[in-house]
């Protein structure tokens, strides 16, 4: 039985796939005319192809949860305004009351914001946010400081519920993060960095002296709290900022 | 400018059963995979910036899910995220109403795992895109970050060894 040569071979798989240009089409096109080792080659990929297209169609549907985890990812949309008229207004509003607000870019680093954002959203994104559930302040701090290694202040927030904790990494760095769902149904997280941690050097150059909050690159608010040294608080939300402040400003200084 | 995140993940999501299913075949399980996806596109969401040219999303995020396996397996990340009940199961696959089909269907399903396991790792996944994904030359090598010549070199390869296989196991089977 003539069998296919091997410098054939890769001139046909590619043939077969619509990727070779017109010289070597009408040369692969002539060559399988004569060569009936070829020619057989070809059949062979046409089946190989079909059994491979059905075993691809076998593969089970997406789950319409997995659909549902993706779409919470994007931040749900908010009322129109235009929009340089509203970071203007809100500017002003928390300039007022000493509170710098910056659009994004607002030169804070990067990879915490990405990171914040992330975070917040992928653990919203689930049934269940988080990875140890309470609504008990004294609970939700002894895990965090049994799981992240440091103690962490967990606040009461008026208007919101504790969810619980997550860990999560902050410029690579193990995190402690709090979350909260308000009376709206708007979720909320606190992160609190270990002092010192490049997350918390970093969010605390971006404050300065008082606290400043941007939106970040997805759109989400965050708003950092400084408590001097290399220690900050932020909170992540599609939250007015004042509402993620005064949470903030419920850790202890 | 960047397209709005909710126009972005609109337009991801019709490529969701391609990421799975690539996804499945990188992590050997379903709620694997799904954590997979879900990073992929979180990952995607951000760096959107960087898609240069809109019609190629479904390499771009092939591209992306890639790098975030490939990260999570040298232990950038020590874990995709550990999911503990909630929406990361694994769905129980659907009865089949045709027994015979689907005994069939299985028989065919065991036989090409074990001639595309038979691959290396890189012709294997070359060959998935191609056939089962239908991506271009160009688009295989985006997503694997390497030169066309290469993916053309892989494909006749995967294809003679997987044939070969296939037809071996053939001959075995009818003795």
């Amino acid at each position: 039985m003539e069998a296919c040569s091997p410098q054939w071979q890769e001139r046909l798989s590619a043939w077969f796939d619509g990727e070779v240009q017109a010289h070597e089409q009408q040369a692969v096109a002539h060559h399988l005319s004569r060569c009936a080792g070829c020619a057989r080659e070809a059949a062979r990929y046409a089946s190989l192809r079909q059994a491979l297209r059905a075993e691809g169609a076998a593969e089970p549907r997406v789950p319409p949860e997995l659909a549902e985890r993706v779409t919470r990812l994007a931040p749900r949309p908010r009322p129109f305004f235009p929009r340089r008229r509203l970071a203007a207004g809100l500017a002003a509003v928390l300039a007022s009351v000493g509170v710098l607000w910056t659009s994004w870019p607002s030169g804070m680093n990067e990879a915490l914001a990405m990171d914040l954002e992330r975070h917040h959203l992928k653990a919203f994104s689930r049934v269940d946010p988080c990875e140890f559930e309470s609504s008990d302040p004294a609970e939700v701090k002894a895990w965090v400081e049994r799981e992240v290694g440091y103690p962490v202040d967990v606040p009461v927030v008026p208007g919101a519920t504790l969810l619980g904790a997550r860990r999560c990494r902050l410029h690579g760095k193990l995190s402690a993060s709090l979350l909260y769902r308000h009376e709206e149904g708007k979720a909320m997280t606190l992160f609190l960095p270990l002092p010192g941690s490049a997350a918390a050097q970093e969010a605390a150059r971006f404050a300065g002296d008082g606290p400043r909050c941007t939106q970040g690159p997805v759109g989400e608010r965050i708003c950092v709290l400084p408590s001097g040294g290399e220690r900050a608080a932020l909170a992540v939300s599609e939250l007015e900022p004042a509402v993620l402040l005064a949470a903030l400003a419920r850790l202890s200084p | 400018m960047p397209v709005s995140a909710r126009a972005f993940i609109e337009r991801a999501l019709e490529h969701l059963p391609v990421l799975r299913r690539v996804g499945r075949r990188l992590t050997g399980s379903a709620a694997e995979a799904d954590d997979l996806v879900q990073e992929t596109l979180a990952r995607a969401l951000e760096q959107r910036g960087a898609l240069r040219e809109t019609e190629r999303l479904k390499a771009w995020l092939l591209a992306v899910q890639r790098t975030v396996y490939l990260n999570s397996r040298r232990g950038l990340r020590p874990h995709l995220e550990v999911l503990e009940g909630g929406l990361g199961r694994a769905l129980p696959p659907e009865p089949s109403a045709d027994l015979e089909a689907e005994l069939h269907a299985r028989t065919l399903s065991a036989e090409m795992k074990a001639a595309l396991d038979s691959l290396a790792p890189e012709w294997r996944d070359t060959l998935w895109l191609r056939e089962v994904e239908e991506l271009s030359y160009e688009e295989i090598a985006q997503v694997q970050g390497c030169p066309v010549g290469t993916v053309r070199s892989r494909l006749a390869r995967a294809r003679l060894a997987m044939l070969d296989f296939l037809e071996k196991e053939k001959v075995h089977g009818s003795l």
